[in-house]
């Protein structure tokens, strides 16, 4: 595979300690050889997997840190991916490279004192984050938490709540699973309104934090709609839920018409003004690592050396790095001939 | 001489032309209507959600007869002939109320919710109060709407109730609250007032508030309007069957009709602007367009039902020449006035559509008292209005006793 080694805003982070959530849930603690790190609650880290076959971009929700540390909380999936491996081959003292956190699925949006936090999987980490920064900074919050499980054993982080629910007097929290067992007393069956009206009967007139995958995000923002809420106060985070973040397949694009220089780190390439930088360069055989594939994850960021391009970042370039000269591949197309950089 | 008289008039009378003059305008034949029809089939009295609690009542006259419709300790819906078994005086005065128990205001005979006197005071020792319980009226519930029917051997509901049920349940009317209502009295007949609701043929030229979201089918004829409009229907049944919901007319003869119909493009409810009227959806909706169920009974109601609100309309019969029509906007229980809607944006279109048609049925009325009236014809849009005649000229036939000249509803 033509992958090239990226440096630029990548750091190195070593293991310091492992803990086991459930069966197939842990908590890795990393912490960055560089010094600490700063994130705020509900931001993601984009972790290189180093795969045998070559290394894999995913991102993960930090599901909390302290004294510069960073907790990344990850469900092993199928066999053959990077969560598996993470599981298998990821230890204590190891090193593994990632790009800066970054994200807006932060408390900043918030607008409404009342809270909901709606999560699917572990879609669950990044509310424990959230809750954990409230637990310090606003113990009175309102706060109702609605989390769907498959079953009662991948219950995340039940006893770390039990904790938080004796500091925070006005968290509730409400638990479906799809397969009950005997012994579960609390709710189950799929996220839908009945069940989420019941378990938070207030939901329309909460700001609701949702995190899980795509459909189950897409059922609460029609829930929290129907309820009479309020469309802007409907926060969803667009990836890191549960499911690995897979690289965007490259569009099909127009063959004929003109089209631009496209110079990746000496290489040259064409570029046709209906198709993005990444789609270019993968269509032509230069991989660029990619997540999301819709400019919020960072993790195609590559450097403009020259020419112009249709910058339209959706979030996953800082200020600086924009500054800086870097662009997003997945979100820019060419209105020039260009020269981009992987660094 | 009454009823040969009216057997004269139903002998002239055309199908699929209005009726014959007297029909619409005579005292007589008023009389005869709210024997033959309105003391003999089931009508419509409100909603179950105006009468939440025990105790709680609501009112209504029949012709000339005081009804009231009141919620029992057990929680059931019953219904009395609102009058007191001493000297008959009207029970309950209001319109819509709570009572602990049914007290006259004329010597204060107390009854029980259940309509049992309970005391008669200055009344000899040894008064049997157990021959003086209220006259009980015939209730039956579909889907929150409370039915009433004053006769000794009720019709069969049945049918009806089969009918409507899977496209009403859905909206879950049980968990709705009262939003608004609206009474207007018509100087009409009660059958213009009908007729008047069973066309769309008027529309397109007295309802620019309605077609707003309205589809209206006053050019069937139009391949242009034709092809737009199966275009939205197929769109929207494709949807409904998806979400479970029934959409094609309900086999409801002349009695009923049933059926599920989309809003014009890009509106959702029957709002000015096309916007949902209520932001909390009924039920278990997560869709805001689920177009409405539209359904009528005969005699004498109609009601909408969408995914943010249900309108039920109720048509009583005051005299020859007056109609009184009152109309009941129900929202989610839980919706709050101000936050999840606004009365006025929830109410101005049927509000301003019922003006409109108000004054159109007073046009006719006043019209058909003319001496050069002469039934005139149905266009095919009209053909629920043919059913609706051709059901009433039945019912008039079994008062006088004729041989009946069209399908009953039954
Ligand atoms: S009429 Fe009712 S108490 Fe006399
Ligand atoms: S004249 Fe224009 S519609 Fe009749
Ligand atoms: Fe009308």
């Amino acid at each position: 595979m033509d992958t090239q080694a990226i440096s630029t805003g990548l750091m190195p982070l070593s293991c310091v300690g492992i803990r086991e959530e459930t069966p197939t849930i842990r908590t890795f603690r990393l912490r960055a050889c560089s010094g600490p790190v700063s994130f705020v609650p509900g931001q993601a880290l984009v972790l290189k997997v180093p795969m045998p076959g070559g290394p894999l971009w995913r991102s993960f929700t930090i599901s909390g840190g302290s004294e510069g540390d960073l907790h990344l909380t990850i469900k092993a999936q199928a066999a053959g991916g990077a969560t598996r491996w993470l599981h298998d081959n990821f230890r204590e003292g190891d090193v593994i490279e990632a790009r800066a956190p970054r994200g807006a699925f932060t408390l900043g949006l918030r607008s409404n004192e009342k809270l909901a936090f709606v999560s699917g999987g572990s879609g669950a980490t990044p509310m424990m984050a959230m809750l954990r920064d409230l637990a310090e900074s606003e113990p009175d919050a309102d706060v109702a938490w609605f989390h769907a499980a498959r079953d009662p054993s991948e219950m995340l982080f039940a006893s770390e709540l039990t904790e938080l629910q004796r500091r925070m007097p006005r968290l509730s929290v409400a638990v479906t699973v799809t397969r009950p067992a005997p012994g579960w007393f609390g709710y189950h069956g799929r996220i839908r309104r009945g069940l989420l009206a019941a378990a938070v009967p207030d939901l329309g007139r909460r700001e609701v934090f949702c995190c899980g995958p795509g459909g189950f995000m897409q059922e609460a923002r029609l829930i929290h709609a129907a309820e009479g809420g309020v469309k802007t106060q409907f926060h969803t985070e667009s990836f890191g839920g549960e499911a690995p973040v897979i690289p965007a397949a490259p569009e099909p694009v127009e063959t004929g018409g003109p089209a631009h220089l496209l110079k990746v780190n000496g290489r040259d390439l064409q570029i046709r003004p209906v198709e993005t930088v990444l789609q270019a360069s993968l269509r032509q055989g230069v991989v660029i690592p990619c997540g999301c594939g819709e400019g919020m994850c960072g993790t195609c960021m590559v450097k403009l050396v020259s020419g112009d391009v249709d910058a339209r970042p959706n979030g996953g370039l800082t200020a600086d790095e924009a500054e800086q000269g870097y662009i997003l591949a997945c979100s820019s197309r060419a209105v020039s001939d260009v020269e981009i950089a992987l660094e | 001489m009454l009823k040969e008289r009216i057997a004269g008039l139903l002998d002239q009378r055309l199908s699929g032309h209005s009726l014959p003059r007297d029909f619409y305008v005579d005292e007589q034949i008023f009389q005869a209507d709210i024997e033959a029809v309105f003391e003999t089939d089931w009508l419509f009295a409100c909603s179950t959600v105006e009468i939440p609690r025990p105790g709680d009542y609501l009112t209504l006259r029949v012709g000339h007869n005081p009804i009231v419709v009141l919620r029992n300790r057990e929680g059931e819906v019953v219904a009395f002939h609102n009058t007191c078994r001493h000297r008959g005086s009207q029970l309950c005065l209001k319109e819509r109320g709570r009572a602990n128990r049914l007290v006259c205001p004329y010597h204060q005979w107390v009854y029980e919710l259940d309509g049992s006197l309970i005391n008669a005071r200055q009344m000899p020792d040894g008064f049997d109060t157990s021959g003086y319980s209220l006259t009980p009226v015939h209730v039956q519930v579909i889907c929150g709407m409370v039915y009433i029917c004053l006769a000794d051997e009720p019709p069969s509901l049945e049918r009806f109730r089969a009918g409507v049920t899977p496209y009403i349940a859905p909206h879950m009317p049980d968990r709705t609250k009262v939003a608004f209502t609206s009474t207007i009295v018509e100087e009409a007949n009660w059958k213009l007032v009908i007729e008047n609701n069973r066309e769309c043929y008027h529309c397109a030229a007295n309802h620019p508030e309605l077609l707003v979201s309205m589809v209206e089918f006053a050019l069937p004829d139009d391949p242009q309007a034709k092809t737009q409009f199966q275009g939205l229907m197929d769109r929207s049944t494709a949807r409904w069957d998806s979400l479970g919901l029934p959409h094609k007319p309900a086999d409801g003869g002349i009695e009923f009709r049933c059926i599920r119909l989309p809003f014009n493009e890009n509106t959702v409810s029957f709002t000015t602007d096309g916007k949902p009227a209520c932001n909390k959806l009924l039920g278990d909706f997560t869709e805001q367009d689920l177009g409405s169920v539209r359904m009528f009974r005969v005699p004498h109601n109609w009601n909408h039902f969408l995914s943010d609100h249900i309108i039920h309309f109720r048509v009583l019969p005051i005299s020859a020449n007056r109609t009184e029509l009152r109309t009941t906007w129900l929202v989610h229980e839980d919706a709050v006035e101000g936050v999840d809607y606004d009365v006025e944006h929830l109410t101005a279109v049927w509000l301003a559509t019922n003006s409109e048609d108000g004054m159109l049925a007073e046009n006719n009325h006043r019209g058909i008292l003319s001496r050069a009236y002469r039934p005139g014809p149905y266009a095919p849009s009209e053909f629920m209005l043919t059913h609706f005649t051709d059901w009433y000229a039945g019912k008039m036939g079994d008062y006088v006793g004729t041989p009946r000249t069209a399908v009953a509803a039954e």
